[in-house]
């Protein structure tokens, strides 16, 4: 990943581009500011950025369209900051490809927790046969799951369901995405699949299966997966 | 029938009055010739009686008068007799139809008399113009035989039609609903069928019109007048379902405009206090040359506090709004009742010590379909209200029961509990409890019991025997959808 590469930020209030780009750029980190989605595309042309913020309600367009075009030749980093009666639109741009969310109002801390978690995950990083979190350890070579050393049995769905959320931790990944990927296209109204197995998951790996640590629920759009 | 039973009449008589031709004078059996006909027209139609009395004439001729056996006529003067007979037998045959007609107009008469004494009954319990006109229509039907269409004016002034809203007017509708005279005209959709147009005059205002469509054969004096009394009717029927509606609109407006002024009082107070706050404390900031870090540190630190509460009002504020316009779409899917606890709990972990709630959940509750966002927003309400009551020490415990159409969960703290008459003011909205210390706007019940209503279920409030308040959410519940059971081991 080019260190240079810019964070892109995408909304048409100057005051929340103010702050936003304040606080990245203290962090380090340089920012790249677009008011509307024509110059936001403008901007990419020319210098592709590292990650990109962007603001569900543009003046121009529809802020979802803008997710999927930029999917459909990138795969560059997409935050989406939405307000809160935008929720339908919110989960439809984690469904075209969108990876991560923040709602409006949020906190400074947030916001850098997020763009660090979703940098970390751009960059490259060696393919581990194997991962480690609280009691557990995975190994996926040997597809092996251990709890304090002692070997818990997965079905397979239950495996296949780890192995999503773990390709795809620390973003949110909506409740159509994991049926999808799972169980496959024909389930994706069925979610009551994904309830009880993401039950029988945390009943096996979590401490408290009542307070999930890892397998953490975002109501009403999916689950997010944090080692 | 008429006529096979006038034949065989005419046929048995002669027979039976063959053997006394000779002691019988003729004037007699003439005299019973014509009972046979009375007797056709009292039972048979005109036409059979008629038919009865030229047959009679005939036979009397044939049988009776000399050269028997013939239609040949000896005596000239019979010619007098076949001429007095044919006519007395038609006027008898006029005469006893026309009784019998009388005698059954009385009948259908009396029956259209209970039948309107019945529909004005009906009429007094309508509670919706529908059911109006749904009463009037099958009235139409049994009563009158015929099919009907009440026309009602509407908001815009112009008739629009009870049973699906149709604004097309017919021209002649138009005009009978301006004038108010009635209009009858050929039904132009069904042959053999006329239209009555009949305008629903009330005593307060003309209400719209009835529209009638009868057979042609049914149509006359009697059915217009019957049709003019169910006008009035179901007029008199409309015009006090009107007036309930305008009393109804009165009172609840007298409500909304109560609530209206207890929202805004609070709101003002709720919204200017944070601002005041914000306004006070950025101005302060910009001082910064006599303030050291620490200090801006804290002044910053409480804007963002009075701001955070300000967004959580506008949340509520907006939920509120969302959930009485009556827009509000249920988002329901099958969810895991462990799953959203969970969910509340991480959502107010910064506010409560998670060491202080204890869930009593069972692994094998079964799912329920319900809206994952309004339900985690009810129970974050209900853990901020028991953190807020129940003090900061305070240890909640959640609970769930279920049978099979319902669950609950029950969300306890071991606080003050309830005050004796908190039935009254708990769940209105900006209500707020004496022991709330100013926390919250009193928004947060009324919006949970409106989500738990709007999902069929609904919430209560009771003190438990051993004290401490218990919020109950109650969710109806239905067997959920079966998971195929995969293939172990693979």
């Amino acid at each position: 990943m080019n260190n240079d590469a810019p964070i892109l930020i995408i909304d048409d209030e100057p005051d929340i581009r103010r702050f936003v780009a304040m606080s990245l750029t203290a962090e380090g980190w340089r920012v790249q500011q677009a008011a509307t989605a024509a110059e936001a595309l403008q901007c990419i042309a020319q210098q592709m950025p590292c990650l990109a913020l962007v603001d569900l309600g543009l003046p121009d367009r529809d802020g979802v369209e803008l997710v999927r075009e930029l999917r459909s030749w990138s795969s560059l980093p997409v935050l989406v900051l939405s307000a809160r009666s935008e929720e339908r639109d919110k989960i439809s741009a984690l469904d075209v490809g969108a990876d991560d969310y923040l709602v409006k109002p949020f906190g400074v801390g947030e916001l850098l927790a997020r763009v660090r978690a979703l940098l970390r995950r751009a960059a490259p990083q060696e393919e581990s046969p194997q991962l480690r979190f609280g009691e557990i350890d995975i190994d996926f070579a040997r597809r092996r799951v251990l709890r304090s050393g002692d070997e818990v049995h997965l079905t397979p769905i239950e495996y296949r369901l780890l192995t999503a959320f773990v390709a795809g931790r620390d973003r949110v990944l909506t409740h159509r995405q994991l049926l999808r990927e799972v169980w496959g296209p024909s389930f994706v109204n069925s979610p009551h699949y994904l309830r009880i197995y993401v039950g029988h998951l945390r009943q096996k790996l979590e401490a408290d299966p009542a307070r999930p640590r890892h397998f953490v629920t975002e109501t009403g759009v999916g689950y997010r997966f944090c080692p | 029938m008429g006529f096979v039973t006038a034949t065989l009449a005419v046929a048995a008589l002669s027979a039976a009055l063959a053997p006394w031709r000779n002691v019988l004078d003729a004037a007699n059996i003439v005299m019973l010739y014509l009972l046979v006909v009375v007797g056709i027209a009292l039972v048979f139609t005109r036409a059979a009686a008629i038919f009865s009395a030229v047959l009679g004439v005939a036979a009397f001729d044939f049988f009776f008068v000399t050269p028997r056996f013939s239609f040949a006529v000896g005596d000239a003067q019979y010619l007098l007799t076949f001429a007095v007979m044919l006519v007395v037998g038609l006027i008898l045959t006029q005469l006893t139809a026309g009784l019998r007609q009388q005698a059954m107009r009385a009948t259908q008469r009396a029956g259209q008399v209970t039948a309107l004494y019945e529909l004005a009954r009906q009429l007094a319990g309508a509670a919706s113009n529908a059911q109006v006109d749904e009463l009037v229509r099958a009235f139409a039907a049994r009563t009158l035989g015929g099919r009907c269409e009440l026309w009602l004016a509407s908001r815009g002034g112009q008739p629009v039609r009870v049973e699906d809203g149709a604004s097309q007017v017919p021209l002649e509708l138009g005009l009978v609903f301006a004038h108010g005279n009635p209009l009858e005209h050929d039904d132009e959709h069904r042959p053999d069928h006329r239209c009555l147009l009949l305008a629903l005059e009330a005593p307060m205002r003309r209400r719209g019109v009835c529209l009638l469509s009868l057979p042609v054969s049914l149509v006359d004096e009697e059915t217009r007048h019957t049709a003019r009394m169910l006008a009035s009717l179901a007029a008199i029927a409309l015009e006090r379902l009107h007036y309930v509606e305008v009393a109804h609109n009165a009172t609840l407006e007298m409500e909304t405009e109560k609530l209206r002024s207890v929202i805004l009082s609070a709101l003002s107070h709720d919204i200017r206090t944070p601002l005041t706050v914000m306004l006070g404390l950025a101005d302060t900031l910009q001082q910064t040359q006599t303030l050291d870090p620490a200090q801006v540190r804290d002044l910053s630190g409480a804007i963002h506090g009075h701001a955070t509460r300000l967004n959580d009002l506008a949340h509520k504020l907006l939920d509120m709004a969302r959930l009485q316009s009556g827009k509000l779409q249920l988002r329901s899917e099958w969810q895991s009742i462990e799953e959203i606890v969970g969910a509340a709990l991480a959502a107010v972990t910064p506010h409560i010590n998670a060491a202080q709630v204890r869930t009593e959940l069972p692994a094998t509750l079964p799912l329920v379909e319900f809206d994952a966002v309004l339900i985690e927003r009810v129970l974050c309400n209900l853990l901020d209200n028991a953190i807020r009551h129940a003090g900061p020490h305070a240890s909640i415990v959640i609970r769930s029961t279920h049978d099979d159409t319902s669950l609950s969960l029950h969300v306890a703290d071991n606080g003050p509990g309830l005050p004796a008459d908190h039935a009254d003011w708990l769940f209105q909205p900006f209500q707020r409890g004496p022991a709330s210390g100013g926390g919250g706007v009193g928004l947060g019940l009324a919006i949970c019991r409106t989500i738990a209503r709007a999902h069929g279920g609904d919430l209560l409030a009771h003190n438990a025997p051993e004290g401490g308040a218990v919020f109950s959410l109650r969710l109806p519940r239905r067997e959920p959808p079966r998971i195929e059971s995969e293939g172990e081991g693979a």
